[in-house]
């Protein structure tokens, strides 16, 4: 269900959403809003909207901006950092649009920007269409290349707009692993079959393997679902892969064991890093990164691949390279899109 | 007679009439190959693609291996793949993909048996096609030991092959060979290995301060007025090989050291 705050029912997103025929209700604020992740609630909330990713200066991360506009997502991983992160599980949508545009028109320099942190980007793209707000803005810019993340198929939208500068990125894991832990997701097929049409469209595409979870025959698996990947898609549509394994601090191991206190995915050698979060023990994690970096480099010898909030000793044992701090590492990226 | 167009691998179609195909007044048999006890019937043909298509029609399913000898013919006969429906159904397109399929006639006797039971990707035919005549033995091994291995398992030994290439050239296979994988995690191990050299190099303390995250191996002492500098000097001394090994031991675990 779509609840409208009273005060925005004429603003231009609502209108958008609207125009579906949806059912909705006006509400004049979110105590009236049964708190579930089924109810989406758009109101004029002003916020910062885009924010640098949060990182430690012990594990290697980019320079990747998210822009928030939506906060909460209607998938439900078991995995979800939103879990430990958000004090809701409605999906909350800021309607205010100008802002938004203005903070993406008013950034100076280069910079790489996404809207699947709080959300899925996708997911509700057939209610809420931010592509149709959000891409022509960025088509129009040269500094700016737009990620929209996604574990859904529902790309119809992007079909009937400018792929200049905009990346469409899909989460992948084996579909065993979807089905256990991705819930409400997209099958892993469907995902391969939406990024082939975007990619025929002109979209270049990003795949993130993130995050990689264990499970006794994960070698297999990953092979397998590489296979599948690589034998559908080619390697020069692809702008970029990430790769990064299971990693959550306490607070949503408490959230994950709340919700299923037998769950097999805390079963597995987990430690607690130097920056609060438990990661699986490094050995095990170089072999799990080790398994995909390498099933990947099989086939596509040339795409970017890189960890997400990797240590630089693991980069070194699988890649053979450090990235180095922030301003190196985003330099790695490929912005020869950019002017 | 000519039977050049003899592609088949042993089996036969269930038809009870022997066709032939008359291209450029030449004869071709287009099943029961090289058998002459049927009745017959001679078709005339525009060209050697239709003949081959017509041919591959009799005959279901079509093996790898065989579709490999189908590829030898039309190299031999500088016939045009494209024209020949089975390539561009089994998704051969290109001169690449083509030249992959003409490739499996040159391997090892297990390696083309295998193709003949199962189907394997066309990416794995290609990995094998740039495998060495040393590796290409070292994957017949396997399947002279694996013959009724699943498709994917030997997916995953080609994959594993062409990321260990290097240290398998020139190795024979034996039986119950396992890949030199990094040992996956046994943090037990590990830990029961810090205890054991701290067992010798007391009152040394040999650690770690964040699992390995850092990388770093932490020694730590204290030297006062009972531990003497030189004291831990000697320790470390009397230890250094088995310090030594357990520096390795634990880099074989990717712990970043």
């Amino acid at each position: 269900m779509i609840y409208i705050n009273k005060s925005v029912i004429d603003s231009k997103l609502v209108k958008m959403a609207l125009s579906s025929n949806i059912d909705y209700k006006i509400v004049d604020d979110a105590s009236e809003i049964v708190d579930k992740k089924s109810n989406i609630y758009l109101d004029d909330r002003k916020d910062n909207y885009i924010r640098i990713c949060p990182g430690t200066k012990i594990y290697r991360c980019c320079s990747y901006h998210n822009i928030d506009i939506m906060q909460g997502c209607p998938f439900d991983c078991s995995y979800c950092i939103l879990q430990a992160y958000l004090d809701h599980n409605m999906i909350k949508v800021s309607t205010d649009i100008d802002s938004i545009v203005e903070h993406i028109r008013s950034f100076q320099g280069n910079i790489r920007l996404g809207s699947g942190e709080l959300s899925d980007s996708l997911a509700l793209d057939n209610i809420i269409p931010f592509t149709k707000i959000i891409v022509p803005v960025v088509n129009e810019l040269d500094n700016i290349q737009f990620e929209f993340k996604t574990k859904s198929s529902n790309i119809s939208n992007l079909l009937n707009l400018n792929p200049k500068n905009i990346i469409v990125s899909f989460s992948l894991n084996p579909e065993s692993i979807v089905s256990k832990y991705e819930s409400k997701t997209a099958s892993v097929e469907s995902r391969i079959n939406a990024a082939v049409e975007l990619s025929k469209y002109g979209y270049k595409i990003g795949f993130h393997f993130d995050p990689v979870i264990y499970v006794d025959n994960y070698k297999e698996l990953y092979t397998e679902l590489i296979g599948i990947l690589t034998s559908k898609i080619s390697e020069e549509s692809i702008e970029f892969i990430s790769i990064s394994t299971f990693r959550a601090p306490s607070a949503l191991l408490d959230a994950i064991k709340l919700r299923d206190k037998y769950t097999d995915l805390l079963n597995s050698d987990m430690i607690k890093s130097p920056d609060g979060k438990y990661r699986y023990y490094k050995s095990l994690r170089v072999d799990m990164l080790r398994t995909v970096y390498d099933s990947l480099r099989l086939e596509w010898k040339d795409v970017f691949i890189y960890f997400c909030m990797e240590h630089n000793t693991v980069w070194e044992s699988v890649i053979g390279y450090d990235p180095g701090d922030r301003d190196k590492f985003e330099l790695l990226f490929n912005n020869s899109f950019l002017a | 007679m000519n039977s050049s167009l003899k592609w088949i691998n042993g089996s036969t179609t269930l038809s009870p009439i022997k066709f032939i195909a008359k291209v450029d007044n030449s004869l071709y048999d287009l099943n029961h190959f090289s058998r002459e006890d049927f009745n017959k019937e001679v078709l005339e043909l525009d060209s050697l693609e239709l003949a081959l298509n017509l041919s591959i029609s009799l005959y279901s399913p079509i093996s790898s291996l065989e579709l490999s000898t189908i590829a030898q013919i039309i190299h031999d006969n500088s016939l045009d793949y494209n024209k020949v429906d089975i390539f561009s159904l089994r998704d051969i397109k290109s001169d690449r993909n083509f030249n992959t399929i003409l490739g499996i006639n040159n391997f090892p006797e297990s390696i083309r048996k295998y193709l003949t039971l199962k189907t394997l990707p066309l990416k794995s035919i290609e990995l094998i096609t740039t495998f060495s005549t040393s590796l290409q033995e070292f994957l017949n091994g396997f399947f002279i030991s694996n013959i009724s291995t699943s498709y994917q398992k030997a997916k995953i030994f080609i994959d594993n092959m062409a990321i260990h290439k290097e240290s398998l050239e020139g190795v024979k296979y034996v039986d119950g060979f396992e890949f030199d994988d990094r040992k996956i995690s046994s943090h037990i191990e590990i830990e029961n290995s810090l205890i054991a050299i701290n067992s010798k190099v007391f009152p040394i303390l040999i650690s770690t301060d964040d699992n390995f995250e850092s990388g770093k191996l932490k020694f730590s002492f204290y030297v006062d007025k009972g531990n003497s500098y030189d004291k831990f000097i000697d320790i470390l001394d009397k230890n250094d090989k088995d310090i030594r090994t357990l520096i390795e031991f634990l880099k074989g675990y990717d712990l970043g050291l």
